[in-house]
């Protein structure tokens, strides 16, 4: 039992690993290039709100007030738009993808407005992209009361007055959301899929046989393995928070106490689901499939990185309950934006703990049985 | 001959593990119906809290009515302090009466309703601020309806009525996955060939370079145009996705966008030397591509150049054309110019893979 583990072999194993990640140049530069592409991508590309949305605007009444109405519609940054002469020239826009909005205005339409009968305008939205529709029906009901008063010069009584104020992102920048969300994203590419890939190489190249008849034993592998993997994830969550800190001006309000511990769970969770996955399917193209369908797609899609986990049916609400990248979006999101203490965090960190046991008590647990005789 | 033994022999292998069948066959269909179903960018499920006093009939009325609604859900809260709540993500929302009454405010209009919103999420927090705009324009509205706005919008959704989300995100996940498997898989297949060494005898062999190029995209090319229509026919029968267009035409999109994403593949593979170099370059294409598909996030909002490195993205062009030909039967100069744009990508990426592939041998 003396013998169970030395770190010294377990350094000389991380020190081969090392060896191992800096000779492959292309690894490792792929390793710390990636991240900055995507981070990049979304602090130049990437904007939820949609702006100048191309409509086409069907004028049957022609008059001052019909001119009014689509001068509001263009000076409103939402849209822009021409005009077009026929029905079925909105419907082949619209058919085509070039518009994604027709407005109708009805023959009639100053004449009703000015005699109160109330005047119809029909929209049609486009809503083979789910997006761009939604956003147009949030637009028109911010028209609509505009539109009155400018046509008609009544003021819209308003019996309530609504002051709102936005917390924890006031400009509604929807940078500081994604941003720190990648965090999360880039780790899970570092931790499952490198991890996964290199353990799986050990086997596939036979050389795990190797390393297993040599007195080091299985523990002193997976730390000596995984180690310098660890290190190079954190160095990407270190060059994501400086992007994000100084390009994007994401503030961070919470405690780095909290996020750090948060951090080395996640790591570890996620560096234990690599080994798993590289254990079972021995092979690196299966690794990587694996990898993809357990670890990548789910911490991007399911983790309410980009599509809140609030709006998914009941089911699935519970389900990403079992994606430790869904509670470590919650906690980085809540320390960069939000500030919220350790006990406001609890069931978060509860959550990512629990899982991350369990993945690394099931790992270990094969890993080992595979292992010794 | 040999080039039909070597596409046989190309397939088994890549068959050959029962596992790797439930990856490429079974496991996009589980992804399709898991990401149809649970994704949506509609906002919904607001957990909103109150602060008023019992006495107050309008806010209560204001709470009846927006938990009534499909947007919002009540919140449990703990303490007194509505900025906690909001900070301990006990509520998205809260809604915060002046000091006095709202019904006695509403006569006098002098303090304003105040409304919180956690708007990490700035989408959810302008839906949040909408809804609750709409709320209290029905609250103010009276029986008569003489405050409604004598300016109305009479808004029809075309191509998908009912605003089902899973219509529009299912054409959109289905390019992702094909793209996902057929890039990975094209470019680690040869990378694992030269990894073990196995591509030296390749060489050695009397296969003619042509024949091995064509041997190692073939198969893949048919690996991926049969995950299409697998992918589409769970769309169909589990979604209702509408098929408003000619299957055929969409099989000739499917078939350029395959042939791309495979040639890209390829490429990708002449510069890796390993698997995991192969399939790290494999990412450094799809996180960009899928990115700026517009499958997330609209391609008319981004700035200009980017917008043109969009035109250069064969997913932005095939999800274009899956949700024209699936939702508006689409057809004619809309399909020509897509389907020759990706026809365009794919010949040039063959050229530059097919030149690299000689090179490399």
């Amino acid at each position: 039992m003396k013998n169970f583990f030395r770190w010294q072999r377990a350094y000389a194993i991380a020190k081969k690993e090392v060896a191992h990640i800096t000779r492959d140049k292309f690894t490792l530069s792929m390793a710390l290039v990636l991240p900055l592409i995507v981070v990049t991508i979304f602090g130049v590309a990437i904007e939820f709100n949609l702006n100048d949305i191309s409509t086409s605007f069907l004028d049957l009444d022609k008059t001052q007030s019909s001119r009014e109405l689509m001068e509001t519609f263009t000076s409103s940054d939402y849209f822009h738009g021409s005009s077009i002469l026929t029905p079925s020239e909105g419907y082949r826009r619209l058919q085509s993808d070039e518009s994604k909005v027709v407005v109708i205005i009805p023959p009639d339409f100053e004449k009703d407005l000015i005699s109160g009968g109330g005047s119809q305008v029909q929209v049609l939205v486009d809503a083979a992209d789910g997006q761009a529709a939604s956003s147009v029906l949030s637009y028109l009901g911010d028209i609509q009361p505009r539109a009155f008063e400018k046509l008609t010069g009544y003021l819209i009584p308003q019996n309530i007055q609504l002051k709102t104020r936005f917390l924890f992102n006031p400009e509604l920048n929807s940078k500081w959301f994604t941003v720190p969300g990648l965090l999360v994203v880039i780790m899970t590419m570092i931790a499952i899929l490198l991890t996964a890939l290199t353990v799986a190489r050990e086997w596939e190249t036979g050389s795990m046989e190797l390393l297993l008849s040599t007195p080091v034993k299985p523990l002193e592998i997976i730390i000596g393995k995984l180690a310098p993997y660890a290190v190079l994830c954190l160095g990407a969550v270190g060059l994501v928070y400086i992007l994000a800190r100084i390009a994007f001006h994401v503030p961070f309000v919470g405690s780095y106490a909290d996020f750090l511990l948060a951090c080395s769970l996640f790591l570890i969770t996620y560096l234990a689901q690599g080994l798993m996955i590289s254990v079972l399917t021995r092979k690196q193209m299966l690794a990587m499939q694996l990898a993809m369908i357990s670890g990548l797609l789910p911490s991007q899609l399911l983790s309410g990185f980009i599509f809140p986990v609030e709006n998914m049916p009941p089911f699935f609400q519970r389900f990403t309950m079992i994606l430790p990248a869904r509670w470590f979006m919650n906690i980085t999101r809540d320390s960069f934006l939000q500030g919220s203490t350790f006990w406001q965090m609890r069931s978060s960190f509860l959550g990512l703990t629990i899982i991350g046991l369990v993945f690394i008590t099931v790992a270990v647990k094969k890993f080992k049985r595979d292992l010794e005789p | 001959m040999t080039l039909i033994g070597f596409i046989q022999k190309e397939i088994k292998q890549t068959l050959r593990d029962p596992r790797m069948k439930i990856f490429l066959f079974v496991a996009p269909v589980i992804q399709l119906t898991i990401f149809g179903l649970a994704l949506s960018n509609e906002t919904r499920n607001v957990r909103l809290a109150a602060q008023y006093r019992p006495t107050d009939i309008v806010m209560h009325d204001i709470m009846t009515r927006a938990l009534a609604s499909k947007w919002f859900i009540p919140a449990e809260t703990t303490g007194s302090d509505p900025f906690e709540w909001v900070q301990s993500n006990e509520a998205d929302a809260v809604l915060v009466a002046p000091p006095n009454e709202l019904s006695a405010e509403m006569e006098r209009g002098r303090d304003p309703l105040q409304l919180l919103v956690n708007s990490k999420n700035s989408l959810r927090g302008r839906a949040i601020e909408m809804y609750m705009k709409a709320i209290l324009q029905e609250v103010t509205a009276n029986p008569q309806g003489n405050n409604l706005i004598p300016l109305q919008f009479d808004v029809r959704a075309l191509y998908n009525p009912t605003f089902e989300t899973s219509i529009y995100m299912v054409p959109g996940v289905m390019s992702m996955l094909v793209c996902l498997v057929t890039i990975i898989l094209t470019s680690m297949s040869v990378a694992r060939e030269r990894e073990t060494g196995t591509f030296e005898t390749l060489i050695a062999s009397p296969v003619r370079s042509s024949e091995l190029l064509l041997g190692k995209t073939v198969p893949f090319v048919i690996l991926g145009m049969i995950q299409v229509p697998l992918i589409l026919a769970v769309g169909v029968l589990l979604f209702g996705l509408p098929v408003r267009g000619s299957v055929f035409l969409l099989m000739v999109a499917s078939f350029f966008f395959v042939l791309t994403t495979v040639a890209i593949g390829l490429l990708i593979s002449t510069i890796a030397r390993t698997q995991q170099q192969a399939m790290l370059g494999g990412f450094l294409f799809l996180f960009p591509a899928i990115l700026l598909s517009g499958l997330m996030f609209p391609i008319e909002n981004m700035p200009f150049y980017m917008r043109a490195l969009a035109q250069l993205n064969p997913l932005s062009h095939f999800i274009y054309l899956l949700r024209n030909i699936l939702l508006k039967g689409g057809g004619g100069t809309f399909f020509l110019i897509h389907v020759g744009a990706l026809a365009v990508l794919a010949a040039v990426c063959m050229l530059y893979a097919t030149y690299r592939f000689r090179k490399v041998i």
